[in-house]
């Protein structure tokens, strides 16, 4: 095993923490999700194969890195939409454990579009300001990482705003707290519920394009990524923000020392070993997972 | 006017509510009374509507209320004091009033998106939270406190005042004095008759018949389902069935 010196543990973690943001951008869209209507989204990755294979498309019209960039969010949003009223609005009444198989119906269905469309061959974006990686306090790291760790917070403090500080916000918070209420104080529930999955397809499409530049892109990404959001979601009780946040750091900073020190091998099984640890300790129970409605 | 006519509500295969009419006039304060499980909280949501009923109508001016959705009901004036208060317990007392504006708000979205401190500098606005607060001065007080630390009368002045901001033309209460202190309890029928005289129609549902007589112009008294006695306050505080099941030999 080879020795580490200080400014090595400190590479680890930066780099760690970059993909945590990831799993935090997929875990926060599930929360959303969850809160306002009662479903475990297990679609939610595939949103994320999605916004990196539209940032692809669309750079291969010739478009503009940034263009491009801002075109698949947008449309991975519209699909969110379209994915919304089609599966999950029309079976709204149903019971929970109908909608979590609606949502793995979803997926299954993207990826095998998405197969059809793209084919088995992993893709590749540019990185978004090409050049030598940067000096952070030692440790060395590429420019997209801080890409994705600027794009992760410039996304939760927009979230935070928007939640906190909007009667928009406040309104989608009343639904998850209250449906009945809320609809009593004149807000349209079902409305709310759309827009809190299309800005959760939004968040996730956010996270595919700017990981897209450090991996290869394929059509069968999504269900990894979606899994980890989903433990990360869980560390957070499926509720509570701000404990995903950390947990979705600490979850990317524990596969960068594991595979680092242990074996690369190791690193996606990471995540299945803190969710049985998760579990175990106490939060979510799956029953109250399967049997809550809002 | 608000008119329900012929109105049975069902659940599964229970029916709370049969072929009830009823009507109020605007200005009027009426009080719906009967004992537990009359189906007095059913025929309340499903003028909200939060129900639909399995058949009849319920009209409310030009309106066929039991074919819109609770927010649309909502949006035309008619807001419901719910049972138990169903407060956004979590948020502040202030962010519970501001949802009861939300009906002001609706579609435009330079409100619903801005900062929600400029909403209540916008004069509309602050003049609603102003009037509320001078109905409630103690909210006033904790407007930045949550919901769900008020004491219990103050979640009841709380539900009440969120209603208001949607500036209602119809207010509907279910059992606003369930667990309340003699004296909230005055207080609160204090403020219901002053909203009267301020031209708001309202819709009483109580099971203190007493309480509610005292206050209200007209009133109907519902048992399992039906309407089983009708009149002005009057005819009610001398009819011998309310007398004897309960006003208690008045
Ligand atoms: N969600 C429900 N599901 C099934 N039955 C219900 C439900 N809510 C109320 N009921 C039944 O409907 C009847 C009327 O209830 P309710 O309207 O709450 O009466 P009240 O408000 O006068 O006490 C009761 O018999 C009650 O058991
Ligand atoms: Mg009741």
């Amino acid at each position: 095993m080879p020795l580490y010196e200080a400014k090595d543990y400190f590479q680890l973690f930066v780099s760690g923490a970059s993909s945590g943001c990831i799993y935090v951008l997929i875990a926060l869209g599930l929360i959303a999700i969850y809160n306002v209507t009662g479903v475990v989204n297990l679609a939610q990755g595939e949103f994320v194969m999605l916004g990196a294979m539209f940032a692809v498309l669309f750079r291969g019209f010739h478009l503009p890195l940034g263009t491009s960039l801002l075109a698949a969010v947008l449309s991975v949003m519209l699909v969110g939409a379209f994915v919304q009223r089609v599966t999950i609005h029309p079976a709204r009444h149903a019971p929970p454990v109908t909608l979590i198989i609606i949502t793995i119906g979803t997926a299954i269905t993207i990826r095998g579009l998405a197969l059809l469309f793209w084919g088995t061959t992993p893709y590749s974006l540019p990185e978004f300001s090409p050049g030598p990686p940067v000096q952070v306090a030692g440790a060395v790291l590429s420019r997209q990482r801080l890409w994705i760790m600027g794009t992760a917070m410039l996304v939760l403090l927009l979230l935070y705003l928007f939640f906190e500080f909007t009667l928009l916000g406040r309104a989608v918070r009343a639904c998850a707290l209250n449906r009945v209420s809320a609809e009593l104080m004149g807000v349209d529930s079902s409305l709310m519920a759309l827009l809190a999955y299309v800005l959760s397809a939004g968040m996730s499409a956010v996270a595919g394009v700017v990981m897209a530049p450090l991996t290869l892109v394929s059509y069968d990404m999504g269900l990894v990524l979606g899994l980890k959001g989903f433990v990360v979601a869980i560390m957070g009780e499926m509720e509570n923000a701000p404990a995903a946040v950390v947990g979705g750091i600490l979850l990317g900073v524990l596969e960068s020392f594991a595979s680092a020190m242990i074996s690369s091998g190791f690193k996606d099984a990471i995540a299945f070993f803190v969710l049985f640890v998760v579990l175990l300790l106490r939060t979510v129970r799956f029953r109250d997972l399967l049997g809550r409605r809002t | 006017m608000l008119r329900i006519e012929g109105v049975s509500v069902c659940y599964g295969r229970i029916q709370a509510v049969r072929e009830v009419s009823l009507s109020l006039q605007e200005g009027e304060l009426v009080a719906l009374l009967g004992p537990n499980g009359a189906g007095k909280t059913t025929l309340l949501k499903a003028i909200a509507g939060l129900l639909k009923p399995s058949s009849g109508e319920i009209w409310w001016r030009d309106w066929q209320l039991s074919l819109l959705p609770a927010h649309q009901v909502a949006r035309l004036g008619i807001s419901l004091v719910p049972e138990g208060r169903q407060l956004f317990s979590s948020m502040t007392v202030q962010d519970n009033l501001l949802l009861g504006d939300y009906v002001h708000h609706v579609g435009r979205f330079k409100n619903l998106l801005g900062p929600k401190q400029w909403l209540i500098r916008r004069p509309e606005d602050q003049q609603r939270l102003a009037e509320v607060y001078s109905l409630f001065p103690r909210l006033q007080e904790r407007r930045e406190q949550r919901a769900g630390s008020l004491s219990g009368g103050e979640q009841q002045m709380l539900a009440i005042a969120r209603a208001l901001m949607s500036s209602p033309q119809v207010l509907l209460l279910d059992e606003p004095s369930t667990g309340l202190a003699p004296m909230l309890v005055r207080e609160i029928l204090g403020l219901l008759e002053h909203l009267r005289e301020r031209g708001l129609t309202i819709f009483l549902v109580e099971q203190d018949a007493h309480a509610a007589l005292r206050i209200a112009d007209r009133g109907y008294v519902m048992e399992t389902g039906r309407i089983v006695d009708e009149g002005s306050r009057k005819e009610l505080l001398a009819s011998p069935r309310m007398r004897r099941a309960y006003l208690g030999g008045l």
